[in-house]
């Protein structure tokens, strides 16, 4: 056996993880029938270059969103082959990096109003988009993610109980973006997960394999 | 003098072939005899110690016995003759003529006086157990029998072989569940976003041709990084391993993209990938795709992409892709989309699996949905106890409930012994591995394995169609008196339906509402059918054969494949393998008939796992029992094998709610 691992980009690595050094203690926990307990921590990204969306059926290119940690039901959190609830931000899924099987699951909320230019966020892509969280229950014929369109999620929405969305206070959003600190800015979506790998490191330890892989060795 | 007729013979065959390729022959004529009165028959055999004496089969694991018989009933030449029996590396007819000198590989030949007293008293042992599998990567090591009649040490005219000029006679199997001969090399880097590869070879392969690809595609939640098992197994035995990051979480499609986007990447970077270590050593004309889980889905709808143009590879054809193996797939795309159409299709279940359940209520968990689809050779195996996680390596659970479970290491030397002749047969071209793949294990289980009894392990396989005769598939003449293939049907077995192979409810409770309870081997949109009945002891069912179905010489096997009837009360009353009998009838009513237990085979009882409705037992698993026609033929000498009429499942060892498919006249190779 001769395991080979090559060097890991420790700038991109250790500036997340200075990043993560700042933060102040998270606020109070709020429970509700969501299955969403608390946006964690939050900070907007752009990428230089675009990213195909896969978590729904348009497959819309991204080139900017936010990066969160989402606290959440674990049991929803934890994998399963078969179906699986899907997480929505607002009206949109986002991409799950890791399950979280101890409930905290990192995520990329995607902006797919528009594509940035130049670095700066198009119209219609706030912060507010991070201020609703709710698990689409697998109701739907169409259940993974990569089948949901639009219609669909609407539809979804507009059949959920009441308390099954979880709001966000202002209060809690700006606590989680202030944690989350300065934009990320990074060359594309390979980077992006690199640093999305330093939070589930920090946030989800038991997903660390998922975080190695992310921070394979590049091929040189 | 030897030599130049030698000489002269290869000179024919180059003149046979030239001309041959200017009328545009597409293959070779067969070559002539090169040594004149030479003989071949099948000698090597499964010694039993009751009737029906030996089985016919080809394959020996290193360790255990290898014998040999003659029938001098049949071949009253032999009777009171006294001959050296050679057991000596496989030869093709070319290397025969060019070196007909014995070399027996147990150190010296055996004599044999063949005697009167017909197959059963010349059923010999010709090793027990000495022959060395060999050090190289072959999984069997071919060998050629030889009745040296002349006694002179060569083969010569009037000796018999079995053997043929491209297959062995016999084969000693090497332990397939451990290490092959070469170290392997691990190496891990990610070439961007879901290209992340986890790459195993051989450490010498600079030294060596180009290998064939196996690529990894994990399940949900799972990681490229936890198929160490396979990478490691199959490297050692010759094969570049490639396990990648798969894009499970959004569904099936995405999945299947990142099993053809890693692989275009690695063959097409292998020049610059890794040093260059992997250039032109990747034989891209190679390549089996093995998915676990959602990933095991991935690759079957992967091979749909291609073979119906939604993705266009620029790095290997459709023709290139040898085999697709699912681990406990799912099925969310259904019959259109996840299918292997055309490619040789091998399914893994676990009995335990608690996540890709097979319970009734979930037709997207059901595993048997995509073997049943698999239109070219395919192949089944369950592992009663094995939980989804128990495939990979990962520290994390094995997701498995029910008795009796199995441990990741047992699960994983089952996944050893049993994916290296697959990729042998399918990679290397090494017929004899096939053996592995069909023949139950309480009669060809191999070394090194768990020895729980708690392991218990059933197996489907389906030939080529050139390969085979069916008898009735159910598929057409829907009338239960009426097979596929045109005869009548009849029998005193009661209660018989024939219908989609698919539970009607949603659970497994035995109810007679649900002829089908337990079947999970279609799901909505697929089409496939089979028979289940309730089967009184002594009770039988019989197909008849159509006229031009009736000499029965040319086939080695009569297959079908069975289940007993999960939670039925016939099934329940006794917690054992269920026997029963094959038979054959000729036009003159003479019947041959062979219980299956003889041969070491029957079919288990269901896996002993509670839920899903009241009761105990999982879903039904099919077996293939394959008879070896000439053993049940020895039952009545006087059948007449060129005029039987009906073939005969006859229940006479205990009762029984059965199933049954695909019954069928099959060749070995």
């Amino acid at each position: 056996m001769n395991r080979t691992w090559m060097l890991v980009p420790l700038a991109v690595v250790g500036s997340a993880i200075a990043l993560l050094a700042t933060r102040e203690p998270a606020p109070a926990e709020v429970r509700d029938s969501s299955g969403v307990k608390r946006l964690v921590v939050a900070a907007p990204f752009t990428t230089s270059a675009p990213f195909v969306h896969y978590w729904q059926a348009e497959q819309p290119q991204v080139n900017h969103g936010w990066l969160c940690v989402v606290e959440a039901d674990a049991q929803l959190c934890a994998p399963k082959q078969t179906v699986e609830p899907v997480l929505i931000a607002g009206a949109g899924p986002v991409e799950r990096v890791n399950h979280g099987t101890l409930g905290r699951t990192v995520v990329l909320v995607p902006c797919t109003q528009a594509l940035a230019v130049d670095g700066a966020c198009a119209s219609g892509c706030k912060d507010e988009a991070l201020q609703t969280w709710w698990w689409l229950a697998p109701t739907l014929p169409q259940v993974l993610p990569e089948q949901l369109d639009g219609a669909a999620i609407a539809r979804a929405r507009a059949l959920l109980p009441e308390g099954a969305v979880r709001t966000l206070t202002s209060a809690e959003l700006a606590a989680a973006l202030k944690l989350g600190g300065e934009a990320i800015q990074v060359a594309n979506e390979t980077e992006l997960h690199r640093v999305a790998a330093a939070w589930i490191l920090e946030h989800a330890p038991e997903d660390r394999e998922v975080a190695q892989g992310l921070l394979a060795p590049p091929v040189r | 003098m030897r030599t130049v007729l030698a000489t002269l013979t290869l000179l024919w065959l180059a003149a046979a072939d030239a001309a041959a390729q200017a009328q545009q022959v597409p293959s070779r004529p067969r070559a002539p005899r090169l040594i004149a009165n030479l003989t071949r028959t099948e000698l090597a055999c499964r010694a039993l110690t009751t009737a029906p004496w030996a089985e016919r089969v080809n394959a020996f694991w290193e360790g255990s016995t290898l014998s040999a018989a003659l029938d001098p009933a049949v071949l009253p030449f032999f009777e009171g003759r006294t001959v050296d029996v050679w057991v000596v590396d496989h030869k093709t007819d070319l290397q025969w003529a060019a070196a007909p000198q014995l070399v027996d590989v147990r150190g010296a030949s055996s004599t044999r006086t063949f005697v009167a007293g017909g197959f059963a008293a010349n059923v010999f042992e010709l090793d027990a157990g000495t022959i060395f599998g060999g050090l190289d990567t072959r999984l069997g090591r071919p060998l050629d029998i030889v009745l040296d009649v002349d006694r002179n040490g060569l083969l010569s005219s009037g000796d018999w072989l079995d053997g043929d000029d491209t297959l062995e006679g016999a084969s000693v199997l090497k332990t397939a569940a451990l290490n092959g001969p070469y170290a392997v090399t691990e190496q891990l880097f990610s070439a961007g976003t879901w290209l992340g590869q986890d790459v195993y070879y051989p450490t010498n392969i600079a030294q060596l041709g180009p290998l064939p690809l196996v690529v990894v595609s994990h399940g949900n939640g799972h990681n490229y990084q936890w198929y160490d098992h396979i990478g490691f197994h199959l490297a050692s035995w010759g094969c570049i391993v490639m396990s990648h990051t798969n894009n499970t979480m959004p569904g099936i499609a995405t999945a299947s993209t990142t099993t053809l986007t890693n692989t275009e990447y690695l063959l097409a970077n292998q020049a610059t990938l890794l040093g260059g270590v992997l250039n032109g050593k990747i034989d891209r004309t190679r390549i089996a795709w093995v998915g676990h889980s959602r990933g095991a889905e991935g690759v079957a709808y992967a091979h749909t992409r291609v073979r119906t143009g939604n993705f266009v590879p620029q790095q290997f054809s459709l023709s290139d892709i040898k085999l697709v193996s699912s681990i406990a797939p799912t099925d969310f795309l259904g019959p259109n989309s996840s299918a292997a159409i055309g490619v040789p299709y091998s399914l893994w279940t676990g009995g335990a699996d608690a996540d890709v359940n097979g319970c009734a209520d979930c037709d997207l968990c059901q595993t048997f949905q995509l073997h049943e689809r698999a239109t070219a050779e395919r192949y089944s195996i369950s592992l009663h106890g094995a939980g989804h996680g128990a495939f990979h390596n990962g520290a994390t659970s094995t997701v498995a409930t029910g008795p009796c479970q199995l441990t990741r290491l047992e699960t994983h030397s089952v996944m050893k012994a049993h994916l290296l002749p697959m990729v042998k047969v399918h990679l290397f071209g090494e017929e004899i591995a096939r053996e592995c793949l069909w023949r139950h294990w309480s009669g060809f289980r191999g070394f090194s394995l768990p020895t729980t009894s708690c392991l218990v392990v059933d197996l489907m396989y389906r030939p080529r169609a050139a390969q085979r005769l069916v008898i009735d598939d159910f598929q057409t003449n829907t009338a239960t008196n009426l097979s596929s293939s045109g005869g009548a049907v009849v029998g005193t077995v009661t209660g018989l339906v024939e219908a989609l192979m698919d539970d009607a409810d949603t659970v497994f409770t035995d109810l007679a509402t649900d002829p089908m309870n337990g079947m999970t081997l279609a799901g909505p949109g697929d089409t496939n059918r089979g028979i289940v009945f309730d089967a009184a002891l002594g009770s039988y069912l019989a197909f008849d054969l159509p006229v031009s179905a009736r000499d029965v010489r040319a086939w080695k096997r009569v297959s079908l494949r069975a289940t007993q009837a999960t939670r039925d009360p016939l099934t329940t009353q006794a917690l054992a393998e269920y026997d029963f009998s094959v038979a054959l009838v000729d036009g003159a009513g003479r019947r041959a008939q062979l219980r299956v237990s003889a041969l070491s085979m029957g079919l288990s009882e269901p896996y002993q796992r509670t839920a899903c409705g009241v009761g105990t037992g999982w879903a039904n698993e099919f077996e293939t029992v394959r008879v070896d026609l000439p053993a049940l033929a020895r039952a009545n000498p006087d059948l007449d094998l060129a005029d039987v009429r009906s073939v005969e499942l006859v229940f006479d060892a205990a009762s029984g709610r059965i199933g049954v498919d695909d019954l069928a006249l099959e060749m070995d190779r």
